[in-house]
């Protein structure tokens, strides 16, 4: 009889001792951690029951391809004012005609070298117009731009863009290179990258249609291997050689369109680019020279501490030897210095040039 | 004498102090009361408003879709997915046993009597939110040939009703009623 | 508080001690940070990120407070007022991206200040309510970045609200009442922006309250250090000016020199490309995800995918909850007397276990849901669970702890010999910390 309650009581008593917190515990970690098995079990044998399918996209979608810009890296610029120039008549001439470009303000243009003169012109005769009032009869109307007006959209309004683009949205391009995964080279590589579907195949030599036959592109829909439903609603915008007429002369094949484009689309994005490098640049230059000089030569490693202030060792030598009594201690490691050298002055840390000679703390050159 | 005079001032005594108490307890009381009254307009004015209510019903003309067509329209700031049903899909939905279903429900649960063919379901997948693939022309309709949500994979069939995936229900269907053979009114 | 040992304030100028008179600032400045508050000496450099945490906090106040001079909290024009932000208004992009980049350092700050809590033992007693209070400041902080993401209504923003949300939808009953009142409609919208933004703007001043009394419950007892041996005279310590203003000062200049390069030169490294499309109600992104510093418990929410007498997203619901509430009882269920990790061998283990593990739950919720991720993210939200509730209880039963040094002055200055067998023991020690003597 006894031995029917021993079991019980000797899972109480376990609980007991363990207290309430941890007995809660115990339980509600123990709930967790079985629905998360029960979930990863039931995860694995669905897996193997019915594998799921593999999408076309898949297999058959492609990273974007290589393209540098000047505006790449730490130290990217606008300062290559001729492709953005003929990137900005290639948006003009080719991609105004569906794409709005709404954040971005003819006055922008300066930052690409055009004079207000220029810019002017520009706005004025921008074929898309600002919609408006008529001043004498109070109808809506539209008006020609000016230099403060932002880029006016060719539409009205979506479901005019959409009735006239077999019920797809032209994007607003002002951000396209931010808000795209693989930025300008996604940009790039989709302009150019437009390919016949029949017989398509990818690297692995498997080809779509066989694979996939319900990729197959619907109409109205045009296969494109750079996008990642593979079969997009934009038409290829850029077909043909000389489609534009650049006015320096460069040679406009499709290719250097796109790459224009591309690197135009890069400043529309983020037009304050050139001022965040070129400010970054002092900031953090400042920054490491005067940690570098903090740091000076390698102090020899004494105990278990070691510390890097400047005149603070200064502080830490007065502090030990005149407030405390001196029980013959003393804090453990610093190797007590005075120094004269005066604190780097930001200016001096390279405001002017990147000097390549700052260093952080082993005098080897190099530039970061 | 004395201990009728005792008496009483103890009376009287214990008298006052049930009274102070009383008092006390009823001003506290009535200052709570006071309080949590004032906090309630505080607390019911972060509830949908008038305006929004107001938006409650949007009509949709069912005329243009032509039968295997659907269009996705926004009621109450969310998507809803109004589909006419090919015979083929509203025989593929009929043909389903329930017991293979995650969320069992017959098509004709899901649709008005007589008309069948008219699949109008939110356009919000029942896992966490996203809005499924399928109504749109070309757009991946999954294994199930309903609807197909990207995010983790939820499959919906013709009936839309969830097959395969992380979704637990099947697309809800809103409350709906046709004011006319062409048009509906949900919500 | 102070040891008996520590400095009084003694104004000398006349200026302050007129002040001082009148209000005790300068005394509480002076026996917080100055020589009024002594300091064990054997801080490390893991001890520097309480104070970083308070310069983000300042920084993301500062730049937050301009930035709320621009932004219309209004879902037509919130996008278009940040692009303006970005394009127009002078030193605007510096702003904008030193406060998104601001958030995310601030909670690498956290996270680790955090870690180094739970491997030091800085949780346990008489230091639970610092720890308790810093939860409330890690709760409020994920509250507060949450709302603020929702504010530029990119794709990102919007459709995390839906999704966040829409967890209270799990709760049957008064879980929908409650999401549209929340909302203040049936979806994101006009109502629920200009509430997050009502509240995004207050949370971080609720949060500097809260990080005032966590300071000051930490002064009461005085700081932990590395090996977890209580203070016992004045040798152990060190004056907190100027020993640690100064190294906390070149720490903090250290970090943000960090923080300056990513905002400057890689301002959109820890964001989504997504956020730069304007909301739209009708498309869904190919992925939500949250931003990094969510993607844990985003896994743990994904994990549970089975009924069991709980509907699944229920169950993804409370262990989300759960994995941060269940911290507030870390004291209570890690009873060790050893305090440091440093002594706790087979604590040790586990530990840097937990951190791999967290470092798996991020990248489980980070990135698209493949089989094989949705599987390591159940065994990693496992794991995690077991590790506070069952492990760490288990482990401070059966534990045997390193030996501890005598004192603070004998760790520093002995030397490892000293450390590991200390002048006057032979034994191992067990027993309460603060008897050690």
């Amino acid at each position: 009889m006894g031995s029917l309650f021993a079991l019980p009581a000797a899972v109480l008593g376990f609980f007991v001792r363990l207290g309430w917190v941890r007995s809660i515990a115990l339980f509600v970690g123990g709930a967790f951690a079985l629905v998360a098995t029960m979930s990863l079990y039931s995860g694995i044998s669905a897996y193997y029951a019915s594998p799921p399918t593999v999408l076309a996209s898949a297999e058959f979608h492609l990273e974007p391809k290589e393209l540098a810009l000047r505006s790449d890296g730490p130290f990217g610029n606008f300062k290559n004012q001729a492709q953005l120039q003929r990137g900005f008549q290639v948006y003009s001439e080719v991609c105004s005609a569906c794409h709005s470009m709404n954040f971005v303000a003819f006055r922008d243009l300066k930052g690409l070298g055009y004079n207000d003169a220029e810019i002017k012109k520009i706005a004025s005769d921008w074929k898309n117009q600002v919609p408006s009032v008529n001043p004498d009869t109070g109808e809506a109307a539209t008006r020609k731009a000016l230099p403060s007006d932002h880029f006016p959209s060719p539409f009205l309004n979506e479901t005019q863009a959409r009735a006239a683009n077999n019920n797809a949205l032209p994007p607003d391009l002002s951000l396209i290179t931010k808000s795209r995964e693989g930025g300008a080279a996604y940009v790039y590589s989709l302009l150019t990258g437009y390919a016949n579907q029949a017989g398509y195949k990818n690297e692995d030599g498997k080809e779509l249609l066989k694979e996939f036959p319900d990729a197959k592109t619907p109409t109205n829909l045009h296969f494109n291997p750079y996008f990642a439903n593979l079969n997009l609603a934009m038409p290829p915008p850029l077909t043909s050689e000389g489609q534009v007429s650049y006015a320096d002369g460069t040679k406009p094949t499709v290719d250097q369109m796109a790459r224009d484009v591309s690197a135009f689309l890069v400043w529309t994005a983020e037009p304050n680019l050139e001022r965040r490098h070129a400010a970054g640049l002092p900031v953090t230059a400042c920054g490491r020279s005067a940690r570098a000089e903090d740091a000076g030569e390698d102090s020899p490693r004494q105990g278990q501490r070691r510390h890097h202030w400047l005149s603070a060792t200064k502080l830490l030598h007065s502090a030990t030897t005149t407030t405390r009594s001196n029980n013959g201690w003393r804090v453990a490691g610093a190797t007590v210095r005075t120094t004269n050298r005066r604190p780097p002055r930001c200016r001096d840390a390279g405001m002017r040039s990147y000097s390549p000679q700052l260093s952080i703390g082993t005098r080897n050159p190099g530039l970061h | 004498m004395a201990t009728k005079s005792a008496e009483v001032s103890e009376q009287t005594g214990t008298d006052g102090v049930r009274r102070r108490d009383f008092l006390n307890v009823a001003a506290v009381s009535f200052a709570g009361v006071g309080t949590v009254a004032a906090l309630v307009p505080l607390v019911v004015q972060m509830s949908p408003p008038a305006d929004v209510l107001a938006l409650a019903s949007t009509e949709v003309d069912l005329s243009k879709i032509v039968a295997g067509q659907g269009i996705k329209v926004s009621w109450r700031k969310q998507p809803v997915f109004v589909r006419n049903l090919t015979a083929k899909e509203v025989a593929e939905a009929n043909a389903v046993k329930l017991s293979d279903l995650r969320d069992p429900q017959t098509l004709a649960e899901r649709t008005k009597p007589g008309k069948t063919n008219w699949l109008i379901t939110m356009g919000v997948c029942t896992h966490l939110g996203c809005v499924p693939l399928g109504i749109g022309e070309g757009e991946n309709r999954g294994p199930y040939g309903g609807y197909f949500c990207p995010c983790h994979g939820s499959a919906y069939d013709t009936a839309a009703r969830i097959r395969q995936g992380p979704a637990p229900l099947n697309l809800q269907v809103p409350e709906y009623k046709f004011t006319s053979p062409t048009t509906v009114e949900i919500g | 508080m102070s040891f008996a040992w520590a400095k009084p304030y003694e104004p000398k100028h006349p200026a302050m001690r007129w002040l001082d008179q009148r209000l005790p600032l300068p005394r509480l400045v002076y026996n917080a940070t100055g020589p009024g508050y002594p300091v064990p000496r054997n801080l490390n450099y893991w001890w520097n990120f309480g104070f970083l945490a308070g310069i983000f906090l300042t920084i993301q106040i500062l730049t937050g407070i301009t930035l709320a001079m621009w932004y219309y909290a209004t879902a037509d024009g919130a996008f278009g007022s940040v692009e303006h932000l970005m394009r127009d208004v002078n030193a605007g992009w510096l702003i904008r991206y030193a406060h998104m980049n601001g958030a995310s350092f601030f909670f690498i700050v956290v996270y680790i200040h955090i870690f180094r809590g739970l491997f030091f033992g800085s949780y346990k007693a008489p230091r639970e309510l610092v720890w308790m209070l810093g939860l409330v400041i890690y709760l409020l902080m994920m509250a507060t970045a949450f709302m603020g993401y929702v504010l530029p209504w990119g794709q990102m923003s919007y459709w995390g609200a839906q999704v966040i949300t829409g967890f209270f939808s799990a709760f049957p009953i008064i879980g929908e009442p409650v999401r549209q009142w929340l909302l203040g409609g049936f979806a994101p919208d006009q109502a629920a922006l200009t509430r997050f933004f009502s509240l995004h703007y207050l949370l971080p001043f609720v949060i500097a309250g809260v990080v005032v009394l966590h300071i000051w419950a930490l002064h009461i007892q005085g700081s932990g250090n590395p090996t977890g041996v209580d203070v016992k005279d004045e040798k152990d310590t060190l004056p907190f000016h100027p020993y640690y203003t100064a190294k906390d000062g070149w720490f903090a200049a250290a970090f943000l020199l960090v923080y300056a390069i990513v905002t400057f030169f890689a301002p959109n490294y820890l964001g989504h490309p997504d956020n730069y499309i304007q909301a739209n109600p009708l498309a869904t992104p190919a992925h939500i995800v949250p931003e990094w510093y969510f993607w844990p418990f985003y896994a743990i929410l994904k994990s549970f995918t089975v009924g069991f007498i709980l509907p699944a997203k229920l169950w993804g619901v409370l262990a989300m909850f759960s994995s941060i509430l269940l911290l507030f009882f870390l004291p209570w269920l890690d009873k060790s007397p050893v305090r440091s990790g440093h002594y706790r061998p087979l604590f040790k283990i586990f530990f840097w276990l937990l951190v791999a593990d967290v470092f798996v739950l991020g990248w489980a919720g980070g990135f698209a849901p493949t089989p094989f991720r949705v599987a390591v993210g159940q065994v990693a939200s496992a794991y995690y669970f077991l590790h506070f509730l069952v492990i760490l209880p288990w482990i401070s039963r059966v534990e045997t702890p390193l030996p501890l040094p005598n004192s603070i002055t004998e760790s520093v200055l002995g030397g490892e010999a000293a450390e590991v067998a200390p002048v006057s023991q032979k034994k191992p020690r067990r027993g309460s910390v603060a008897t050690a003597g």
